[in-house]
C-alpha cells in the first residue's frame, strides 16, 4: 500500500520515521469510496481513525446546522485525519462523513491501535499523543464556550 | 501527615487501574509527597503546567479566574481526585486556580519525571496516557453534548458567540 508524500508532511505523521510509516501502513485498513457515497454516517458506531489519501470528503453536524451554528467542512488534503477520538472509545458518530468525490482513506481500527500501542509501537505512541492532545484542547475550547455563554447576562 | 502504602491507594485511582504491581512500583519511585495546610495554593491559573496532583486526603477547590481578581468555583474535589493530569501530554497553562479547602495530602508526579518514564519506554505510563485519553473523551463528549443543549436553549446569548461556536463546532467535525 502507498500514499502520496504530503500525507506524510501532516502531524502527526510527520512524526513518524520510515518504520513508524511502514508500521502504520501495514496496521490500516483501505478503503475506496465512491463519490456520494458514506465513509461513516452519525449514529452508528465508530470503529477507528480515519486518514485521506486521496479525494474530497464532506463532515456535517445536521444539529448545530440545525441553529446555524455549522456548515459542512470538506477535506481534501492527504494526511488529514477524522475520527480520532474513536482510537480510545467506542462512541456513536455525531456528525455525517460522506465522500464528495471518489476518494481512497485509510482506517485504523481501535482494536489494532491499541494492541499496537500496548506491544509498544512507536506509530502507535505518537498518534495517541496527538489525540489525547488535540482531546484535552477541544474539552479547553468547550469549557470556554459554556463559560461564556454561562456569563452572559 | 501518614500516608496509606502508595500501590494500595493507586490502584483505586481510575487513571492508574489499568497497572500492574511492577508498573506501579515504577511509577511509585517517581512521585513526590505533598501536604497542604488549609487554603494554601496549588497552582495559579496560567501557571506553567509542571504535572499532577493526586489528592489522598482532605478537599481541593477549582476555581476559574474571569478578571479583576473574581474567581468561580467550579468544583470542590477530594480523595482520588487527579488534577492537572493534561500536563502530562500538553504543555499549556493551567487553565484553573487550585487551592486546597482543608489541610491536604497527595502526591505530585512532575512532568519531567513522567517523560523520563514514557520516553524510556515504560508500558505503564503508556497506559496512563491511553486511560488520560479515553477520560478526556468521555469529557469532551459530555461537554459537547452540555454546549449544544446551551446553544439550542439560549439562542441569544449563542449569537452573541456564534463565530467562537462556528469556529468551535467546525474544529469538532473533525474529530
Amino acid at each position: 500500500m502507498s500514499v502520496p508524500s504530503e500525507f506524510w508532511s501532516v502531524a502527526p505523521f510527520d512524526a513518524f520515521d520510515a518504520v513508524g510509516r511502514a508500521a502504520f501502513l501495514a496496521a490500516a485498513e483501505r478503503r475506496e469510496v465512491s463519490a456520494g457515497e458514506a465513509v461513516y454516517e452519525r449514529g452508528a458506531t465508530a470503529r477507528g481513525a480515519w486518514a485521506l489519501v486521496s479525494g474530497v470528503v464532506e463532515l456535517s453536524d445536521p444539529e448545530m446546522r440545525s441553529v446555524g451554528m455549522s456548515s459542512p467542512s470538506t477535506y481534501d488534503a492527504p494526511g488529514m485525519l477524522l475520527s480520532t477520538g474513536s482510537l480510545l472509545q467506542a462512541f456513536a458518530h455525531r456528525r455525517h462523513c460522506t465522500a464528495r468525490t471518489d476518494a481512497v482513506l485509510l482506517c485504523l481500527p481501535r482494536e489494532v491501535f491499541e494492541t499496537r500501542l500496548l506491544a509498544g509501537d512507536a506509530f502507535a505512541a505518537r498518534l495517541l499523543d496527538y489525540t489525547v492532545s488535540l482531546s484535552g484542547r477541544e474539552v479547553r475550547a468547550l469549557n470556554a464556550a459554556i463559560h461564556s455563554l454561562l456569563s452572559r447576562p | 501527615m501518614l500516608h496509606v502504602s502508595l500501590h494500595t491507594f493507586f490502584h483505586e485511582v481510575p487513571l492508574f487501574a489499568g497497572l500492574d504491581a511492577d508498573e506501579l512500583t515504577e511509577l511509585s519511585r517517581e512521585v513526590v509527597t505533598r501536604d497542604w495546610g488549609a487554603g494554601e495554593r496549588l497552582f495559579s491559573q496560567g501557571d506553567v503546567s509542571d504535572g499532577m496532583y493526586v489528592i489522598e486526603r482532605g478537599e481541593v477547590g477549582v476555581f476559574a479566574c474571569p478578571g479583576q481578581g473574581s474567581r468561580v468555583m467550579l468544583a470542590e474535589l477530594g480523595p482520588g481526585a487527579v488534577i492537572g493530569e493534561l500536563s502530562l501530554v500538553d504543555g499549556s497553562p493551567r487553565s484553573a486556580l487550585v487551592e486546597t479547602v482543608s489541610m491536604t495530602s497527595g502526591y505530585f508526579l512532575s512532568r519531567d519525571a513522567f517523560d523520563r518514564l514514557r520516553f524510556g519506554g515504560s508500558l505503564g505510563a503508556t497506559k496512563i496516557v491511553l486511560a488520560l485519553g479515553r477520560t478526556l473523551e468521555q469529557r469532551k463528549r459530555v461537554t459537547e453534548e452540555r454546549l449544544r443543549t446551551l446553544v439550542g436553549s439560549n439562542a441569544e446569548a449563542a449569537e452573541l458567540h456564534s463565530r467562537e461556536l462556528r469556529e468551535l463546532f467546525g474544529r469538532l467535525l473533525k474529530s
